[in-house]
């Protein structure tokens, strides 16, 4: 038992760095700390983990939804047979991914932050032609 | 005694893992749901604008040869260029034509692609 006891808490000071460099003797004397890493228990609520797991999609469909292709301008601009300074190279014509389209059933609750970011980024995208176009236009 | 301990020990230790990868507990910390609405409100109200500017391009580009940058008005200043001999300048608005051109399809998907926006700022409550 008490070679149990002493394993657990050499785990627990291992973990949480907080032993770093104890001897496992030193561990067994002071058992009696390990009385409120174990209460902390508790403190973790058991939706800790639901959240992350949610998170690590939402973390995964941002970035889907900001690294959609690449506008390849520069591959556009490649076509062009000559490369004469004045050139501006044209955007890409691959349409950005469009954003979710699945319509929530309550009226947008189920809006998530990638839907928003992918909706943002598309709309930057287009600016961004736009303003490039317009300038274009103006040095004409 | 040897009863309590075993479930304590292995409690300790998961609670050890717990506190050992805080990036667990940070990573909650996004965007409030409450705070998605103001964000998708303010991207939808840039919708019409660039809506607005988009038809606009597409229609200059589109014009007759008297509306400066389109890109017929491109092409008649290729041809001038061209009955004077000026190769360099050619090369040049023939370029741009070029670019321009491809820039025409590119706006015309552009806009197919706003009036998609547009319907999924709707769908979400947003009306513009």
């Amino acid at each position: 038992m008490r070679r149990l006891l002493a394993l657990s808490v050499v785990a627990v000071a291992t973990l949480t760095g907080c032993g770093g460099g104890e001897e496992s003797g030193d561990a067994v004397d002071s058992s009696p700390t390990v009385t409120p890493v174990a209460t902390s228990a508790p403190s973790v609520p058991a939706s800790t983990n639901t959240i992350a797991s949610t998170t690590v999609v939402q973390a995964a469909d941002v970035t889907a939804a900001t690294t959609a292709p690449p506008t390849g301008d520069a591959s556009a601009a490649t076509v062009t047979p000559t490369e004469p300074p004045a050139a501006t190279p044209a955007p890409s014509a691959d349409p950005t991914p469009a954003p979710p389209t699945e319509v929530p059933a309550d009226g947008g609750s189920s809006l998530t932050e990638a839907d928003v970011a992918g909706l943002e980024a598309q709309l930057d995208e287009i600016d961004q032609i736009l303003s490039d176009l317009e300038a274009d236009l103006a040095a004409d | 005694m040897k009863r309590t301990l075993i479930p304590t020990a292995v409690v300790g230790a998961v609670a050890a893992i717990a506190l050992a990868v805080p990036g667990t507990a940070q990573a909650a910390t996004t965007t409030a749901p409450d705070e998605l609405a103001p964000r998708l409100e303010r991207a939808c109200l840039r919708v019409p604008n660039l809506e607005r500017r988009t038809t606009n391009l597409i229609e200059r580009l589109q014009a007759d040869a008297t509306v400066r940058g389109s890109l017929a008005w491109l092409q008649a200043q290729i041809d001038r260029a061209s009955s004077l001999g000026r190769d360099d300048v050619v090369a040049v608005l023939e370029n741009r034509l070029a670019v321009r051109t491809q820039t025409l399809d590119v706006l015309a998907l552009r806009q197919t692609e706003l009036a998609e926006l547009r319907q999924f700022c709707i769908d979400n409550g947003v009306t513009i």
